[in-house]
């Protein structure tokens, strides 16, 4: 038996070693040396913070009962830190660019700088950690009852004295000052020492279970299944869940978040952590085995699985190696709790505390020299002293009963609140600030309800039959089977509800309320955290202050030095010798930052805002800058769109080109067609004229006929010639053909008339159709009926039927007259229809004067009307002739 | 042994002077005004001399001399093409197709017949 | 580290490295896009290889199996993208310094 003098006296003698180590560090960093702090080794240590007394006792027991599953604790971080790449490497990013201080402030400063959602966050962290904390003040006094054979009365004294030495250590070395960035050395240096004790006397139990109870390595793997049969099978709810809820803890856990952003000082420390990190984890998670089978193998049944890792060298009266494996244990849980606290109490004050602080400040009037970092500093020392009477007060209540590991996964649980909000706020840009709040608040009611109240058994709040049967008996509402689940794990129940309600609540607010435009500017600087740069960002919003005052605010939370170094360097970058800086939006955004450092993105804002008088971001600054990826995705639709618009004037210009090559080579054919048209008389005559000149001989009659082809072929002429003035006239002045009320009808009635009458030896003949009697148009007869009797005669011309039948239909409505001159024919061809009203043209097989058509058109136009060629049923050629009609008050 | 002439032309009134013409020089003259029926008569009784209108109603005169010059029956007949088209290029054209003599709208009876003479001999 | 401009011996080191790691499309070390796109790939590869689907594949029932293989299976894979991360983070690393 170790007297518990000893014990104590090692205790403290360790203790005294870790001030000096804290000591040690904290000067080396003042004095600019110490290489070895900032080194990617000692980040990687103070990483494994996260194991704690719940690891170095809780895993063996964990292993013991549920087998493997102990294992998913380590391997959920080993897969997070082996993909930093993806999210660490990110949030470590932002945390430096924008000092975020906890992960309080982390998500206050994506959501808008807003202190609720830092409130909340605090709120919850300090909930969820409290446990956690009772949890490290009750391995200390378990494992100091296991060495000493403890009596109840050394209960509470071992866990107090605990707690109040580990409140002393922190207050002592993490609240020397506000640092800037929240980096504590010296704390720093004293976890990365704890971390080697706690690995190295994890291994040596472990080394002794193997060799010195086991009969080596072979035997221990040999007794593996018999010894744990649990190791043979996992149950896959749980082990996802615990996938889960570990990886998520490794970033949210207040004290996790604290050491691998805020007090990271290189993204390379991180490249290094990925793998170096999960290989600490991996030696400590292997060496648990060995103990728990030499345990199970060995120890007498009933003895707690959880002290194995104690009561195994003890019960082998090893007692340097039980000390030494006491250490270890002690040195896990007071690393875990001092990181813990300073992490809390720094979200307790920045977020809760200071924004009341400058309240009251406000009220006394600004004109005071309140000292606001004393205020801080010392509100922080009081946070950590209430945060661990909050964990000692738990430990009293809950008696320390439940195992370890359940107490651990409940925090797990609780902080995994912060999971999507976190992974929202740098992933998607349309996360907003009423999202967050939804999520965080929803999921973590949640976990209240179905994990942590019932955790109590029954002592608060909701009595043990509640928990049973539901609260007012409503089985719907048994906070750990919800809607009627049954034997579902507790554990896997109440993640898959918080955290899916905490999701949905996050996605559906955002997705329905808007963001404000401060809120719009941190969102793409977080999103965008690789391509946009925060110092070019920072003049964006423009606001105004008075430089004294702004000294004002800067010494009461920096300090008179700090501020005045910083503000000395600012004037000098701005050129100036001797004075004060000028207030340009730019300087008074990176003091802004620099305060966010101390005091957190919302407390810091509200500060400045209150100096400047609040502030304003121009919209179009901001989506000038902020969002580089939407600013790129403009040009390039630009781009587009220039393109898209170039290439449509090209098509123009193509399709003008087209039109004027097709007038062009119309105008080639229109000459051709006129000089064939002209020549085809003019050979007719010149060749009668010279038989007649050069045959005297010639008989009468010959003589006769060949003088009449020589006379209606110069007629022929004539009104060719007639027609290509006529339509040159009408193109050069349409307007000039004088126009008057007129009977349309009649001017129709004229047309037939005259073709008729040249009808008298052909087969063709005219029908008329349905007639509408009378139509007043404001036209000019003749032309009009020039119109319908080239119609007609092209109508019949052009109709290769052996008996030509002309249909000649007119009717109005209340405002066109129409006449429609339809034939038999073979009607006209696709490749024509669109050409026969241009100038000249005549049908590919047909003859004659090719100018009809185009002349009828421009009168009819001329008029107001038009002609078209229109489809219809059946063979045969239909045009249409519209006219507007007239009513007497329209003035022409 | 008369010279047959073969006038394929649509213009009814050029048809008759230049029937009146080659007949009244001691030519047998035959005419068709449309283009597809004067080819198949061309295969079927070849003339000894062709004159051809260029623009027919059906095939158009250059397509029956690229035909004719592709059938080797008719290979060699010689062909007087007219035409009313005033261009050059209609000219080479045919001149490439290989007719023999072309002669454009309004012609000069003499020149005309003359030019028959010479295909026929 | 493998010193720079000494391709033959780089590729002679890397090759049968980059086979071990079952990284798709990781040939040479010298594209930083395939290196970037490899550290994408592990983290999911490692939650594929470790989730039940194929766990489950190594869980037996015999009490007389000696070392349990869905746990000597869980510890290889650890350890197997442990070496794989170290291998990563190390080429990344060098990557950044260049830029």
């Amino acid at each position: 038996m170790i007297s518990a003098n000893l014990i104590v006296f090692i205790s403290l003698f360790y203790v005294a070693l870790l001030f000096g180590v804290a000591w040690y560090g904290d000067r080396q960093a003042k004095q600019g040396g110490g290489a070895w702090l900032r080194s990617p080794i000692t980040y990687t240590l103070s990483l494994s913070v996260y194991c704690t007394g719940w690891t170095f006792y809780g895993a063996v027991g964990s292993a013991v009962r549920n087998g493997l599953e102990f294992a998913t604790i380590y391997l959920g971080p080993t897969l997070v830190f082996i993909g930093w790449w993806w999210f660490i490497r990110k949030v470590v990013r932002i945390g430096r660019n924008h000092r975020i201080t906890s992960i309080a402030d982390m998500l206050s400063s994506r959501f808008g700088k807003s202190n609720t959602v830092a409130v909340v966050a605090t709120i919850a962290a300090v909930i969820a950690a409290t446990p956690y904390i009772a949890l490290q003040l009750q391995s200390v006094t378990l494992s100091f009852e296991a060495i000493v054979g403890g009596s109840e009365r050394l209960d509470t004294t071992v866990a107090f004295w605990a707690a109040t030495g580990m409140a002393a250590f922190t207050i002592l070395f993490g609240t020397r000052s506000l640092d800037e960035n929240e980096r504590h050395y010296g704390v720093v240096a004293a976890i990365a020492a704890e971390a080697v004790i706690k690995l190295i006397a994890l291994i040596a139990v472990g080394l002794f279970a193997i060799y010195g109870i086991s009969g080596g390595l072979q035997d221990v793997v040999d007794n593996a299944a018999r010894a744990l049969p649990s190791l043979q099978e996992i149950s896959p709810p749980r082990w996802v869940t615990l996938l889960f809820l570990a990886g998520a803890a490794i970033i949210c856990l207040p004290r996790q978040f604290h050491v691998t952003v805020v007090e990271n000082s290189s993204e390379r420390h991180v490249a290094t952590a990925s793998w170096l990190f999960p290989c600490y984890l991996f030696l400590t998670s292997i060496f648990v085995l060995p103990i728990a089978i030499a345990g199970t193998s060995t120890m007498p049944a009933g003895s707690n699985p959880d002290l194995f890792v104690l009561t195994l060298p003890l019960s082998n009266d090893n007692d340097a190696l039980a000390i030494f494996a006491f250490i270890g244990g002690f040195s896990s849980a007071t690393s875990m709790v001092i990181v813990s606290t300073i992490a809390l109490s720094t979200m307790v004050s920045n977020h809760i505390v200071a924004p009341l602080s400058m309240w009251f400040l406000s009220q006394q009037g600004t004109g005071r020299s309140g000292d606001v970092l004393r205020v801080l500093l010392n509100t922080r020392r009081i946070s950590i002293g209430l945060i661990l009477t909050l964990g000692f007060v738990y430990f009293r209540f809950t008696g320390g009963s439940d195992a370890l590991a359940s107490i651990g996964l409940i925090a797990f649980c609780g902080v995994a609140q912060f999971l999507p909000s976190l992974v929202a706020g740098v992933t998607w840009q349309g996360a907003t600030r009423s999202g967050a709040l939804a999520g965080l608040i929803g999921g973590f009611l949640v976990w209240c309800y179905t994990l942590l109240l019932p955790s109590f058994e029954g002592t608060l709040i909701m009595s043990a039959d509640a928990v049973a049967h539901g609260p007012f008996g409503i089985e719907m509402l048994k906070p750990q089977g919800l809607f009627g689940a049954q034997d579902i794990d507790p554990l896997v129940h109440a993640t898959v509800w918080s955290i899916g309600l905490n999701t949905v609540l996050l996605i559906l607010v955002s997705l329905a309320t808007r963001q404000s435009i401060l809120e719009r500017l941190q969102s793409a600087l977080f999103v965008n955290a690789f391509r946009s740069e925060p110092a070019y960002a920072m003049g964006l919003v423009q606001r105004s202050a008075a430089s004294e005052d702004l000294f004002i605010l800067a010494q009461r939370i920096l300090g008179a030095g700090t501020a005045k170094t910083m503000f000395d360097s600012a004037a000098r970058e701005q050129g100036k010798l001797t004075g004060l800086p000028d207030a340009t939006p730019n300087f008074i955004s990176r003091l802004e930052q620099e305060l966010a450092g101390s005091v957190g993105a919302a407390s810091a804002h509200a500060m400045v805002n209150q100096t400047s008088g609040g502030g304003t971001i121009s919209l179009d600054a901001l989506m000038e800058i902020a969002d580089e990826a939407a600013r790129l995705m403009a040009t390039t639709k630009a781009l587009e769109l220039k393109s898209q618009e170039a290439e449509r004037t090209a098509a123009q210009l193509r399709a003008a080109n087209q039109r004027l090559r097709l007038l062009d080579s119309q105008k080639d054919e229109f000459l051709s067609q006129v000089s064939h048209e002209l020549r085809t008389p003019m050979a007719s005559i010149r060749s009668f004229a010279e038989i007649l000149e050069s045959t005297p001989e010639l008989d009468d009659a010959s003589r006769g006929r060949f003088a009449g082809i020589i006379q209606s072929e110069s007629v022929r002429l004539t009104r060719l010639l007639n027609d290509i003035l006529d339509l040159k006239f009408l193109e050069d002045d349409a307007q000039r053909i004088p126009s008057h009320a007129i009977d349309a009808e009649r001017s129709v009635d004229k047309a037939l008339e005259v073709t008729e009458g040249t009808l008298a030896d052909s087969p063709a003949r005219i029908v008329q159709g349905r007639r509408c009697g009378q139509a007043q148009v404001y036209a000019n007869s003749d032309r009009l009926a020039q119109v319908f009797i080239n119609l007609l005669s092209n109508a019949i011309q052009h109709n290769a039927s052996d008996t030509p039948v002309i249909t000649v239909e007119t009717r109005k409505d209340t405002n066109t007259y129409f006449v429609e001159i339809s034939d038999n024919g073979s009607g006209v061809s696709a490749t024509d229809r669109d050409r026969i009203f241009e100038k000249m043209v005549r049908g590919e097989k047909s003859r004659g004067v090719g100018l009809g058509l185009p002349i009828s058109r421009q009168i009819v136009r001329s008029f107001g009307g038009d002609i078209e060629l229109i489809d219809r049923d059946g063979p045969g050629a239909t045009f249409r002739v519209t006219l507007p009609l007239h009513t007497p008050d329209e003035a022409p | 042994m008369t010279v047959r002439v073969m006038i394929v032309e649509d213009e009814p009134y050029i048809v008759e002077s230049l029937e009146f013409l080659l007949s009244r020089d001691g030519f047998r003259v035959t005419s068709q005004s449309d283009g597809d029926q004067a080819m198949r008569d061309i295969l079927n009784d070849p003339p000894d001399v062709l004159v051809l209108d260029a623009m027919l109603p059906g095939r158009s005169g250059f397509d029956i001399l690229r035909e004719v010059r592709n059938t080797p029956a008719v290979q060699s007949l010689p062909i007087l093409m007219l035409t009313a088209k005033g261009q050059q290029s209609a000219a080479e054209d045919a001149k490439k197709s290989g007719v023999s003599l072309f002669m454009t709208k309004p012609f000069s009876n003499a020149e005309l017949v003359d030019a028959v003479r010479r295909l026929a001999s | 580290m493998n010193p720079p401009g000494h391709p033959l011996k780089d590729r002679a080191a890397t090759g049968p490295v980059s086979k071990e790691a079952k990284v798709p499309g990781v040939k040479g070390h010298r594209d930083p896009s395939k290196l970037r796109d490899a550290a994408l790939i592990l983290p999911i590869a490692g939650i594929l290889l470790l989730m039940p689907p194929i766990l489950s594949l190594f869980e037996t029932d015999d009490p007389d199996a000696g070392g349990p293989p869905v746990a000597i299976y869980v510890f290889g894979v650890w350890a197997l993208l442990i070496c794989c991360s170290f291998w990563l983070s190390r080429r990344l690393y060098r990557d950044s310094d260049d830029r």
